[in-house]
């Protein structure tokens, strides 16, 4: 089947805008900034993915909400994770987009329900550590 | 709708009026998309709330053509979309309108990459 013209139909829409706009030029702009981008390439498509199945929102502040509980009550599991991601979840201070990025995958992908309270924190903080430099597990 | 004419801006043969819609001149760009969001907004007969949830889902429904840090911008709650990215997804939704209407009167079709492509250049002409 024929494909509709889009350029033609922008034209048509926003006049000399959508015209004088160079699509090669600009289409390697995103690219650019894309590569640009503080969060990895495959953390980004893992997001993309997740969020159609859930709502990412909701999953990372109730994840937030369970590691701030996890290293108030084993404050000896801290030195599993960088420092200043724990003063920042203890603080409820700002996260980077890595870090956000992190607590989601590792809280969508990572879940274990057949082991130990203590196995399965451990395993969950690992994980997160190793997600939080950015590399995956 | 006539899909097979193209139709020329008014002014469009001076160069100086070329040089007024080149990206440059932001407010210029930013005020030729808002007036083509509310000639499409006023034609749905939608109110701006309505029209903003129409065009985040029209947005998220095409979200899988989209390039990474695009798809990156829809993440969360619809009603938590920021409002640079809702201004994407107001362009994108006007030109589905409109591609889809074309697409229905000459029973061809259109492609999601090619609607982002153009939604996402005109977008960075108003920033």
């Amino acid at each position: 089947m024929t494909l509709l013209d889009i350029n033609k139909i922008a034209e048509d829409i926003f006049g000399e805008l959508a015209k004088n706009l160079s699509s090669k030029d600009d289409w390697k702009h995103v690219e650019n900034a894309s590569a640009q981008s503080l969060i990895p390439l495959w953390m980004r498509d893992r997001l993309a993915k997740i969020s159609e199945k859930t709502d990412i929102a909701v999953l990372e502040q109730q994840e937030l909400t369970i590691l701030a509980h996890i290293l108030h009550a084993w404050p000896e599991y801290e030195r599993l994770l960088p420092t200043s991601f724990c003063k920042k979840l203890q603080q409820h201070g700002k996260l980077e987009p890595l870090e956000r990025a992190a607590v989601i995958i590792t809280a969508y992908d990572y879940g274990v329900k057949n082991a130990s309270t203590e196995a399965r924190i451990r395993y969950r903080l690992e994980i997160l550590a190793a997600v939080l430099q950015g590399g995956q597990p | 709708m006539n899909a097979a004419v193209t139709k020329e801006p008014a002014g469009s043969a001076g160069s100086r009026q070329k040089l007024l819609y080149s990206k440059s001149n932001i407010s210029q760009n930013q005020h030729v998309v808002n007036s083509a969001i509310a000639k499409t907004r006023a034609r749905l007969h939608l109110d701006r709330i309505q029209w903003q949830n129409f065009a985040i889902f029209c947005t998220r429904f095409a979200l899988d053509s989209a390039p990474e840090d695009v798809r990156a911008l829809f993440i969360g709650k619809p009603s938590e979309t920021p409002k640079d990215a809702l201004l994407l997804a107001e362009i994108c939704a006007v030109l589905v309108v409109r591609a889809e209407d074309m697409a229905t009167a000459t029973g061809t079709s259109y492609a999601y990459i090619d609607i982002w492509q153009k939604a996402i250049e005109i977008w960075e002409a108003c920033k």
